[in-house]
């Protein structure tokens, strides 16, 4: 019996060893150098061959089957495989938040798809170390829109291409196809009911009590705790949506990108030391001391914070723009009437009210796609004018291309967007600006803590400079 | 010849089933282990082969003995709660109670439901403005009961009592199983001899129950170790706060998780090696107890 159960053990073992030995093979993706990546891909925008046989092109995306956005998406692909000139079919899958642990499968099954759909940050994380993502700089700088005689890197609105979807190193490796700015959202209605404002509340004009400056924003605050209105509202059981008040303070005292600077490249937390910190912490230290935020925000699980703040519960809420589609049924049985401002300044601050933090997503190019050209032809089809507007119009978000008018619920959005004067990256969001493990175990649970007031401006610096230490000597 | 013909057939029986385990078993878990030898991020075809590296990174995890911290008190505090709760309804329902089966149901109707349908339903009665449980309190004037219960200081505790909701019915249900099949004979004798209640559970109920405890508590064990879809799901599916950063909620964000995952796919294999070795120790802690009383047959 005894062999019996040895030779059982001994050709499980090999068996074992077999399929480890065949798993921990290296991918058989075609990856070449950089450098070798950007010469095929200049030599590929000169060439135009008509590929002979059918191409399948598999496009891998972040959008979901059934959402109104892969509905329009879908009308761009359909475009496409029924009229192109390189005898290609684009094949979408539809795997939404689960598109990583899906390209990590497509990767190592050595089937990766030829156009992936994520956030840049990620494809920058996932794929550019390896050169699997096509540089798209020179098809941005060389190619036409979709029957349009006007370079396509010219058709995005103000500091998508530039600043969302650049690589660190400045190579363009993601193609556009969604953004969500950030700003404080209210109900003109309620506010009126208020005395916030009287007439149409302007954002530009900052009408009424509209704040445009930091003292006028906590002069609001003041007021609506006065009237007994909660004036901010927050998830803040998801402490990623905490961080755009440290976050937007920062890059309005010190500029666009301070945090990251200081967060990414500068391991020993000296950048830390800079006063411009502090005085971000101390403004979110001061909304939390006045209590400010309504009560048990800690306490929400998304989206419980945003269905209460439709249902009256505050004032106001900072969240991009894909929250008004969340909360449309409540607010439809409510006298709703958006109202938007952006995250105020204040004289001396470096940055502008009208930098707009962001989220993005795009498209990539894997370099095993078999016809780069017909993948960039593709993608030009969603950026065409009558695909921008029909997914303005019936997603009810904002478009990716300049001068196409906005939903009517982004009416103050739409000003607000006509003055920008720059975008910068979302930090706690994901996508993430910050590194994500970075966020989770230093800067998250510490600005958590800060904006519910449990610990001060001073106790908040000190604790992140030593964290930041630890984790990036950990990281050693 | 006979010998040979046995040893064969045994082969034979035994192929099938070897081969299943070991290619979605076996295999895996050799694999988790070789990936855990390499720094890899899960997309990149470049592996680094860095050895023992993860091993000695992961015991000086802060974060890692955190998750522990909380998998462990999930898998202690939860568990003495859900069998004495489980012990408790036990010893009810063993007294001939009418409605049994109707209560029965009851108890045990949230083990059929969905683990994130019975979060998601958990993080509305415990929401701090129009939750149920704060609505009762302060309709009952108790509003200083009424507190933040998803906030950082008490989500911990009030995941604990979900769980405790959840789970409780599944291991009355398996204990009532046994205890029913207990001969009414044995009951009769202890009350000749005059015991009490509370003596004929801890001298006859327990002891006769001791084989389903033992599955039991290991069924228990696997499942606070492996816990996750709750965890996940009553978080709304996105960050999960560090008050419940389980093992496995901490393996899943430095592998593959939808949102802020580390992407360390070789860090996590090596979460998952150590959850391997820790379930088998729990487990061979448990049988060693257990083996020391014997089970009694009857």
């Amino acid at each position: 019996m005894k062999k019996i159960i040895l030779f059982v053990l001994v050709i499980t073992i090999a068996i074992s060893m077999l399929l480890v030995g065949t798993s921990c093979k290296t991918t058989a993706v075609e990856t070449t150098t950089a450098g070798e990546t950007a010469a095929e891909t200049t030599a590929v925008v000169e060439t135009t061959a008509v590929a002979e046989e059918p191409i399948e092109l598999v496009f891998l995306s972040i959008e979901a089957e059934g959402d109104k956005a892969t509905e329009v998406l879908k009308t761009a692909i359909e475009d496409f495989n029924n009229d192109n000139e390189y005898n290609a079919t684009v094949t979408p899958i539809w795997a939404g938040l689960e598109v990583p642990a899906k390209l990590q499968a497509m990767l190592q099954s050595g089937e990766p798809p030829d156009i992936f759909q994520y956030s840049p940050e990620l494809i920058s994380e996932m794929l550019v170390p390896d050169g699997l993502a096509v540089p798209l700089d020179d098809f941005m700088a060389n190619t036409n829109a979709y029957k349009e005689e006007v370079k396509i890197k010219d058709l995005f609105v103000t500091g998508l291409l530039e600043n969302l979807c650049k690589d660190k190193d400045g190579t363009i490796y993601t193609f556009p196809m969604r953004w969500y700015p950030q700003v404080f959202w209210y109900n003109k209605a309620y506010a009126r009911e208020l005395g916030v404002i009287s007439g149409e509340g302007d954002p530009i004009a900052a009408d009424g009590m509209i704040p445009d400056t930091w003292p006028k924003f906590m002069e609001l605050c003041d007021y609506l705790k006065g009237k007994g209105v909660a004036p901010i509202v927050a998830d803040a059981g998801i402490n990623y949506y905490t961080l755009s008040y440290f976050g937007y303070f920062c890059d309005r005292i010190m500029g666009m990108g301070a945090l990251r600077e200081a967060v990414e490249n500068d391991p020993t937390g000296a950048k830390i030391d800079d006063p411009g910190f502090l005085e971000a912490a101390k403004c979110v230290e001061t909304i939390a001391q006045n209590d400010w935020v309504i009560e048990g925000a800690d306490g929400y699980q998304w989206p419980a914070g945003q269905i209460d703040w439709a249902n009256g519960a505050g004032f106001m809420l900072l969240l991009h723009t894909f929250m008004p589609q969340q909360v449309a049924e409540v607010v439809a049985e409510r006298d709703w009437e958006w109202g938007a401002f952006p995250f105020p300044s204040n004289e001396g601050w470096e940055g502008s009210r009208f930098d707009l933090d962001a989220l993005a997503n795009g498209a990539a190019i894997l370099t095993n796609c078999p016809n780069k050209d017909a993948a960039f032809n593709f993608l030009l089809r969603t950026m065409t004018a009558e695909y921008q507007s029909k997914y303005s119009q019936e997603v009810l978000q904002l478009a990716c291309r300049q001068g196409i008018p906005a939903p009517e619920i982004f009416k103050d959005l739409e000003k607000i967007l006509a003055n920008q004067t720059g975008t910068f990256r979302t930090y706690g969001m994901t996508p993430q600006a910050l590194p994500s493990e970075y966020n989770a175990k230093v800067m998250l649970p510490l600005d958590d803590e800060l904006f519910l007031g449990k610990i001060s401006a001073e106790d908040f610096i000190k604790q992140w400079k030593e964290q930041h230490i630890a984790f990036y000597a950990a990281a050693q | 010849m006979k010998k040979k013909f046995k040893f064969n057939s045994i082969i034979l029986l035994v192929l099938p089933a070897l081969l299943f385990y070991t290619i979605f078993m076996f295999a895996p878990m050799v694999s988790s282990f070789a990936l855990s030898l390499y720094n890899w991020n899960g997309f990149s075809k470049n592996m680094e082969f860095i050895g023992m590296q993860n091993y000695i990174n992961l015991v000086k995890d802060a974060d890692y003995w955190n998750s522990l911290r909380i998998t462990f008190g999930i898998l202690i505090i939860g568990g003495i709660v859900i069998f004495f709760l489980a012990f408790l309804f036990t010893a009810f329902f063993t007294t001939g109670i009418k409605g049994k089966k109707f209560f029965r149901t009851i108890i045990f109707y949230p083990m059929v439901i969905s683990q994130i349908a019975l979060a998601i339903f958990w993080t509305f009665l415990y929401n701090p403005r129009f939750g149920l449980i704060n609505v009762i309190l302060r309709a009952m004037h108790l509003d200083f009961l009424a507190k933040t219960w998803t906030g950082k200081d008490l989500i911990f505790w009030s995941v604990m009592v979900a769980l405790v909701w959840t789970y409780v019915g599944f291991f009355f249900v398996l204990l009532l199983s046994g205890a029913e099949k207990i001969p009414k004979d044995f009951y009769d004798v202890g009350k000749v001899e005059g015991a009490n209640r509370f003596n004929m559970f801890f001298k006859v109920t327990i002891p006769l129950l001791w084989d389903v405890l033992y599955i039991a508590i290991i069924f228990w064990v696997i499942t606070a170790l492996k816990l996750f879809e709750f965890l996940f799901a009553f978080t709304g599916g996105s960050t999960v706060p560090k008050e419940l950063w389980s093992n496995s909620v901490y393996m899943v964000l430095l592998t593959f998780g939808r949102q802020g995952a580390f992407y360390k796919l070789g860090y996590g294999s090596a979460v998952a090696v150590f959850l391997v070795i820790f379930i088998l120790i729990l487990v061979a802690i448990v049988r060693l107890i257990m083996r020391a009383r014997e089970s009694v047959e009857y």
